[in-house]
């Protein structure tokens, strides 16, 4: 009779035991992975070209998954007041900006000078430069590109990450080359699309500073079915070299009406307002 | 009706291939209208014979023809039903569909199905559990299922492999009953067992299988007839003749007053009468004793 | 014909296994999908789900076609129920069709209650039907074909485990058949490359049946592209079958 009666309560006791290992194990290793870089776990992942053989025909959702992980990824690393580990950014950040005080940042606009292809002077406007240069989150999101050229290369036809990388992303870090490589490569894996080339234009006249090559990009847009006519009219602006300011404006504005996605559309809207100041 | 010439079945199993022959050189015919019992110990042959008839596998060697048509032809098994020794049916269909299903693989049109499903049903005393799933029919009901979609497409042949397994005294009866009922509609029928009592009761013909060879084939009173007869002779005779009797006759048993001889055939008992008649006995009586189709079955068995 | 009532059998058994319910598991997988992403753009939003959709719908139906598929024939032997069947005036091929078809006829049926979902779903996101996913579904459903037919050629042979380990291997083979392909140029030794000729030229290429980015992303698709992926598949369900009858034909049932 005893016996049964301790055993009665020897397995609640036990299961309760039990639950309350798995419960502080759990909050303890939570706070370890918090601490720990999340970087690590992309660095293992396999080439863009490996992953899209071992999706064995689920290249879409792999593409999609990837996808998703790369933009909370970005928006768990920018500093934004609005990011919930705001904090643990800003520490990465003043951790970092102590690593590289020494080194030069390659794309900051003093190193934009006359450029060999008659860029008009209004690029080099210390206010736009402002705008469209903000270095803050540099090195924070390092393997965003790394991210976004494997979703890419396992859905080429996937735009909106060539987009995100080549004028969100470039936006929020300043890293001109690897978002023009990317929407170069968008541009060759989606031929028809009128909108990459868009971005192209955009990217090569107001961060590299290539007008030869942004005439070439919005030719190419235009030649696109789907074209929305405003592009027209912006390439004829452009090249008859006319009120730049408003070039830029319309420009932005093309963007913000014609992207679908919000994170785009809301930071397009804040450089205009800005714009107007 | 039904010819099986040279038939013959040999497995190998095993990773260095061992032969074992389970049927061999068998030769059977089987007339229209007769009743033939298949008889063997287990492991004789009987089912793998039953198998090759209905071409669940396929001979090594021989043919094997039903109504004239090859056994390898589907055409073959239009008119035939089989009881097999296990109900293997499906057991999440209700008693219903199962038969309409089967009724349905004999090419039964649908319009004659539910009278003949009804009629069966009734005759195998089902009816009332017509609609249960068959997972939970018992044992016996199965059983009677069995019997039921045998009989479904009005075959010429049944063929039944130990059909009377697991029945008890009245559904022996029953199926008896049934039997001799086909019979005389004219029905071949052609069963395995190894219940010798029942075979004698309803089988025309016999044959029996040991160890895949066919020893032994005939009609059931031929076979019963052409085996030896013992004669059992009683006696009422002095105790004093007793010693000598013995000497002569060692097989003798007596009690009181009363003495038995067995004797092995007809001829015997003559001589035996009259010399104990000589010794001053009364005879009490003469029984010749037909031995039963066990005895024959043993005695087969033994001798091979 | 017979195997039309062996189909109709075979259907009656399957769809009432309890593997259906995935249909359920489905559902709520979709519109969970769909709600995860929900503060995204519609355009985004409408893409994850229908990527995720598809796949799920693809990935459920293959997972049902082996786990039944393998028990099909085997099952049948094991429990001897194949008794039943062998003993009729029918023949073996038909017993192999029929049991095919009746697997294909529960498929069809799961995958169209599964698009019915995706499409309702798309519907209260994009506010319009999307039946341009439908060549694609038709295709996923074709793959499943051919993965059923190649789940039931093993059974007819071999154990349940192996049978799927067999056809899971398949499986993988037939998506990895371009990677084959571009060995097949870089390969020089002889031997190898008519072994892995051989491979590629015998193992289906399911990546035919894979028009999902076309579809979801709305591209073109090359003229006849889907009768020909039809024609495909269709011809390798029809070689499979023939083997299987052909084996099992001959097959001693214990």
């Amino acid at each position: 009779m005893v016996k049964s009666k301790i055993q009665k309560i020897i397995w609640p006791l036990v299961s309760v035991l039990f639950v309350v290992l798995i419960w502080q194990a759990h909050v303890n290793l939570d706070k370890i992975r918090l601490n720990r870089s999340h970087q690590e776990e992309i660095v293992y992942l396999p080439d863009g070209e490996t992953l899209r053989w071992a999706s064995l025909g689920y290249q879409n959702v792999v593409a999609d998954i990837l996808w998703i992980q790369s933009v909370l990824y970005f928006g768990r690393n920018i500093l934004d007041e609005d990011n919930p580990y705001y904090e643990q950014v800003l520490e990465r950040k003043k951790r970092l900006a102590e690593s590289e005080k020494d080194k030069i940042h390659p794309a900051s606009f003093q190193h934009v000078t006359s450029s060999p292809n008659s860029c008009p002077e209004f690029v080099f406007d210390s206010k736009l430069q402002s705008l469209l240069f903000n270095f803050e989150n540099r090195g924070l999101v390092n393997y965003i590109y790394p991210l976004l050229d494997r979703v890419t290369t396992i859905d080429p036809h996937f735009k909106y990450p060539y987009i995100f990388g080549g004028m969100y992303v470039l936006m929020e870090t300043g890293e001109i080359d690897k978002a023009v490589a990317l929407l170069e490569k968008g541009k060759k894996n989606n031929p028809e699309d009128w909108e990459i080339p868009y971005y192209l234009g955009f990217v090569y006249l107001f961060y590299k500073h290539n007008l030869k090559l942004a005439i070439e990009n919005l030719k190419t847009a235009i030649r696109s079915p789907q074209c929305p006519g405003f592009v027209l009219n912006l390439l004829a602006a452009i090249s008859k070299k006319i009120d730049y300011q408003q070039t830029l404006i319309s420009y932005l504005k093309g963007i913000a009406n014609s992207t679908t996605d919000k994170l785009l559309k809301n930071k397009i809207r804040k450089t205009l307002e800005k714009l107007k100041e | 009706m039904l010819r099986i010439e040279n038939l013959t079945k040999t497995y190998s199993s095993g990773f260095i291939p061992r032969r074992t022959t389970a049927v061999c050189n068998l030769n059977l015919e089987i007339e229209k209208g007769e009743v033939f019992a298949f008889l063997g110990a287990n492991g004789a042959g009987k089912t793998t014979t039953i198998k090759a008839i209905l071409n669940i596998i396929s001979p090594t060697e021989g043919r094997i023809w039903i109504m004239g048509i090859d056994n390898r032809q589907k055409e073959a098994r239009r008119k035939v039903g089989f009881l097999p020794d296990q109900p293997y049916f499906y057991d999440y269909l209700t008693a219903k569909e199962f038969l309409f299903f089967t009724a349905r693989l004999y090419g039964m049109p649908k319009t004659e199905i539910s009278e003949k499903i009804y009629s069966l049903l009734e005759l195998v005393g089902l009816h009332e559990d017509a609609y249960l799933h068959l997972r939970k029919y018992s044992r016996g009901m199965l059983q009677r299922l069995a019997f039921a979609q045998a009989l479904i497409n009005d075959p010429e042949l049944l063929i039944l492999d130990e059909p009377m397994t697991g029945l008890d005294p009245l559904g022996r009866k029953q199926f008896r009953d049934i039997i001799l009922g086909l019979k005389e509609r004219k029905k071949t029928i052609f069963f395995s067992s190894h219940i010798l009592s029942d075979a004698e009761l309803i089988a025309d013909r016999v044959g029996i299988i040991n160890k895949g060879h066919l020893v032994n084939i005939g009609k059931l009173d031929d076979l019963l007839e052409t085996q030896i007869q013992e004669v059992e002779i009683t006696f009422q005779i002095n105790n004093s003749q007793l010693p000598e009797l013995k000497k002569q006759y060692p097989n003798l048993i007596s009690r009181d007053s009363k003495v038995l001889i067995k004797v092995p055939s007809e001829q015997h008992t003559m001589e035996v009468i009259r010399e104990l008649e000589t010794r001053g006995g009364h005879l009490i009586s003469v029984i010749p004793h037909k031995r039963n189709l066990e005895e024959i079955f043993v005695e087969e068995i033994k001798r091979s | 014909m017979k195997s039309f009532v062996i189909a109709a059998n075979t259907f009656r058994e399957t769809i009432r296994n309890r593997i259906m319910y995935n249909i359920l598991f489905f559902a709520i997988f979709v519109i969970g999908v769909s709600l995860l992403v929900s503060d995204w753009s519609i355009h985004q939003q409408a893409k994850i789900l229908k990527d995720f959709g598809l796949a799920a719908m693809s990935i459920f139906g293959l997972l049902i076609a082996i786990f039944i598929g393998i028990r099909l024939i085997y099952q049948e032997i094991e429990k001897r129920t194949i008794y039943m069947l062998v003993t009729k005036p029918i023949a073996r091929w038909e017993i192999i069709v029929g049991k095919y078809l009746g697997l294909i006829l529960t498929i069809a049926v799961n995958v169209l209650v599964m698009s019915l979902c995706l499409f309702a779903v798309d519907y209260l996101l994009e506010g319009f039907v999307n039946w341009e996913l439908t060549p694609a579904i038709l295709l996923i459903y074709v793959e499943i074909m051919v993965v059923i037919a190649l789940a039931t050629f093993f059974s007819t042979f071999t154990s349940p485990m192996i049978s799927a380990l067999l056809t899971i291997c398949l499986f993988v083979v037939g998506h990895l058949s371009p990677i084959l392909k571009l060995f097949l140029h870089t390969h020089t030794n002889t031997i190898f490359k008519l072994i892995l000729q051989g491979i590629y030229y015998a193992v289906p290429n399911l990546e035919y049946f894979n028009i999902r980015t076309a579809v979801v992303e709305s591209l073109p698709l090359p003229h006849h592209f889907l009768f020909y992926a039809l024609f495909y598949g269709i011809g390798y369900v029809g070689i499979l079958l023939l083997i299987s009858s052909f084996i099992f034909r001959r097959k001693d049932l214990k």
